[in-house]
């Protein structure tokens, strides 16, 4: 009697996709990635149920933090040179805009100091940044 | 390396914030007059307090009473006085309570509040 052998069955996952599903999880993770910026001061924003959004990396970022401190993206800055180190970012740039990062605990009156200090970098708007508050 | 770096910025990576934008005055511009009939005034003290014509209001009312001023008149222009000790979240609660109650011209008065 001839006896059958059986038929070894070797397990094998299949690689072959392997490196299409390596591919499209890197697009996904490089499509989804924010990368946080660095924060030139540390501050409480105000919180506000209105406001526009803007794209912070197309904006002159001017932090005033809580004990009235000015400091640019990179640096901190006196206060009577905030407007002359702001128009001459805006003369490299004339396409940014400025957006502010005040400490909510600071005091109005030197919040005022730096708008006018941004106004005299002949600035023609500014984004007061906030913080979502619940609502709208 | 440079590729996967384009990639990211065209896939917008770049962080989104939001704000409340203001219009600065251009350089030589003429200070702005209000006129009286279509004008009202809002003064928020170095306590928070604030008054809308002369009257109290709680911050969180202002939205509603400016409102009210709205229906009144359409064209209503608002000036905004902040003591300048008062705290500058206290100008930006203002400022998102008026823009709640849709007014459409405001105006931050710059110097001391009445």
């Amino acid at each position: 009697m001839k006896i059958r052998r059986r038929a070894r069955h070797h397990n094998v996952i299949p690689t072959a996709s392997m490196a299409d599903i390596a591919m499209l999880l890197l697009i996904f993770f490089l499509s989804t990635t924010i990368f946080k910026a660095r924060e030139a001061l540390s501050v409480r924003l105000p919180g506000a149920t209105t406001g526009e959004h803007f794209q912070r990396e197309r904006a002159i970022r001017v932090w005033v933090g809580p004990h009235g401190e000015v400091a640019f993206n990179d640096a901190a800055v006196p206060m009577e040179r905030v407007g002359e180190t702001l128009a001459s970012k805006l003369a490299q740039n004339p396409s940014l805009s400025i957006a502010l990062y005040a400490d909510a605990r600071v005091p109005y009156g030197t919040v005022a100091r730096v708008l006018d200090e941004v106004e005299r970098a002949h600035a023609p708007r500014v984004t007061l940044t906030t913080e979502r508050r619940g609502g709208g | 390396m440079f590729r996967a770096a384009g990639l990211c910025k065209s896939f917008g990576a770049l962080e989104v914030a939001r704000g409340i934008s203001l219009e600065l005055p251009r350089p030589g511009e003429a200070p702005l007059v209000f006129p009286a009939a279509k004008t009202s005034h809002a003064v928020v003290s170095a306590d928070q307090s604030v008054t809308l014509d002369g009257v109290a209001v709680p911050m969180e009312a202002l939205g509603g009473a400016v409102r009210m001023k709205l229906r009144e008149k359409p064209d209503l222009l608002l000036v905004l006085s902040v003591d300048p000790r008062a705290p500058y979240a206290s100008l930006v609660s203002a400022l998102d309570q008026v823009k709640l109650a849709g007014a459409r011209q405001v105006s931050i008065q710059t110097g001391e509040a009445p």
